[in-house]
């Protein structure tokens, strides 16, 4: 279990100082896969490098497993990080040794024989899934691959935490996947507690129990990664899904006055998000049978989150306004985030509305 | 001479340049002021022709060695022209290690003397092999100088054979056998760096 409390971080740089971390304080569980996402320059690596004290927090104290890290001395710390695994964006792996000998280096003094340790890189290579890399050098592998190797030789001291500093930003789409499938393997095998480093909103998806937001150095939003991406407090955390998520593409298409998007009078754009983990129901469907009205679908993003929907989607809804407004409020009762977008007007005045459009329309083609 | 002052300075040199490098701000030991005087001396070295080191160092050479002329008196100078030099040259072979290396090793739990020899000092080999090149070939054109107190070798050679008695042929013989020393020097150098180079 990790604790930072009250965590802050002051750099001095030509006589200014720029606080990097604010006050933060958190608490990762033990076996939990914990995501800190933030844009650059946030402050989320600074973060990750106080866990190990590789930076040393100006104020707070940092636990880990109930020792208080921030109290230790020079050789106590250097046996603690030993039980505290950490990967990096760009690997950092020793050009001058091959995999087997990358993965040997932090096993030099763990007392271990030359046979045992030649067993544990054997093992360790099996379980990133590199038997036939032993002998290669960095420079003969590929990003995923180094990765994998980094992987390894992290885990070597068998640690109980795994630090993840934006682990797959160096690398392809594909590769990623790959790395987030095995650090989650690796997470359910080994009970490891990882903590996760990113900018990609994707990386938190695909792995973290929990995720924190970070910005200007301050966490501003946390907690299970569900609750915090349906129901964003925070504009930043909003960003972060929209990175992801077509659904805020409407609003350009209003900007620019896209035809797809004007309105007859009697319709209107509506957004619905998904609040709840247990939307299942055929909404669309149910609205338009039950109220009498026409749901066309223009957007729709939804996405599984640990096994919950999460997304929504971008309906043109047209119909009375009495009955426009009732389902509405159906889907409200079920829990699903509702917001009328944009209007074309009360049906009543379509006729006047519909030749003016009709030139409109006619002057697009 | 030439062997006797290259390990001299070859040793102290490997040895200021991991000083500079791990004293430095940022570095695994950082000790300002050692660094600044460290810089500093190494700068006032290297500033200094090597023929004024060699006579201004003669009380020095003196007090060491037990006196200032031949061999003896010239390996002083020697080492004193040779290890800033080198300094700058192991320092700027441990400079092109990533500092991503040093936190990995760092978060991997080693301390400042493992990071010096498990890291900087075999990641930077093939710098270091280089840079030991260019330091030797170098030395052998500052011993050539050394015939001033007396110590012979082959420039001093060349000067008194070829130059004053006007033997042009010594002279040609003593330029093939430097260009062939240097050359071995150079191969092996290269030969070392490529070895370490992964």
């Amino acid at each position: 279990m990790i604790v930072l409390e009250n965590v802050s971080k002051a750099f001095e740089a030509e006589g200014n100082s720029v606080e990097a971390i604010k006050n933060v304080s958190l608490k990762i569980g033990r076996g939990e896969v914990y995501g800190i996402i933030g844009f650059s320059g946030a402050g989320k690596s600074t973060l990750v490098r106080c866990i190990n004290l590789l930076e040393r927090p100006t104020n707070g104290k940092v636990f880990v497993d109930g020792v208080e890290l921030t109290a230790l001395s020079g050789r106590e710390l250097r046996g603690t990080r030993k039980k505290i695994g950490m990967i990096f964006q760009q690997f950092n792996l020793f050009a001058s040794r091959t995999a087997a000998g990358n993965i040997a280096y932090p096993l030099k003094y763990s007392g271990l024989s030359k046979k045992q340790t030649a067993d544990k890189v054997r093992d360790l290579l099996t379980l990133v899934g590199l038997e036939d890399k032993k002998n290669s050098y960095p420079s003969q592998l590929s990003g995923g691959q180094q990765q994998r190797v980094a992987i390894a030789r992290a885990l070597a001291n068998d640690p109980g935490i795994l630090l993840c500093d934006e682990a797959t930003s160096a690398l392809d789409p594909q590769t990623t996947l790959s790395i987030l499938k095995l650090l989650k393997d690796l997470n359910s095998k080994l009970g490891l507690t990882i903590v996760v480093i990113t900018h990609e909103m994707q990386v938190v998806k695909e792995i973290c129990d929990r995720v924190a937001v970070m910005e200007n150095g301050e966490v501003v939003e946390e907690g299970d990664v569900f609750s915090v991406f349906a129901a964003p407090k925070r504009r930043i955390t909003r960003d972060f899904i929209d990175t992801t998520s077509n659904l805020s593409k409407i609003y350009a298409l209003l900007a620019e006055d896209n035809p797809l998007v004007r309105l007859l009078p009697g319709e209107c754009i509506v957004k619905l998000k998904y609040l709840e983990k247990d939307v299942s129901e055929a909404l669309v469907s149910t609205i338009s049978r039950r109220f009498d009205i026409e749901a066309n679908i223009i957007f729709g993003d939804v996405e599984f989150l640990g096994n919950a929907p999460i997304g929504g989607l971008v309906l043109i809804v047209s119909g009375k306004g009495r009955d426009i407004e009732a389902a509405l409020t159906f889907l409200r009762g079920k829990n699903v985030g509702v917001e009328v977008i944009a209007s074309g007007g009360p049906a009543e005045t379509a006729e006047r509305i519909d030749a003016q459009r009709g030139v409109e329309v006619a002057g697009v083609f | 001479m030439v062997g006797c002052s290259g390990v001299l300075a070859f040793t102290l040199g490997l040895f200021l340049g991991i000083v500079v490098t791990a004293t430095k701000k940022g570095g695994v030991i950082p000790r300002p002021a050692v660094y600044q005087t460290l810089d500093k001396t190494v700068n006032f070295f290297r500033s200094i022709p090597f023929i004024i080191l060699l006579a201004g160092l003669i009380p020095l050479t003196r007090w060491i060695m037990g006196s200032a002329i031949g061999v003896k008196g010239a390996i002083v100078p020697l080492v004193f022209g040779t290890v800033p030099f080198f300094t700058r040259q192991v320092e700027a072979a441990l400079a092109q290690v990533d500092r991503g290396l040093v936190e990995a090793a760092q978060s991997m739990g080693s301390g400042p003397v493992e990071i010096i020899f498990r890291v900087y000092l075999r990641e930077s080999l093939p710098g270091i092999a280089r840079g030991a090149t260019i330091t030797a070939i170098n030395l052998i054109g500052l011993s050539a100088m050394a015939g001033a107190v007396g110590a012979g070798g082959l420039g001093d050679f060349a000067i008194r054979y070829g130059h004053q008695r006007n033997q042009l042929d010594v002279t040609y013989v003593t330029v093939l056998t430097l260009v062939v020393i240097v050359n071995v020097i150079q191969i092996i150098g290269n030969l070392i760096a490529k070895k370490h180079t992964h």
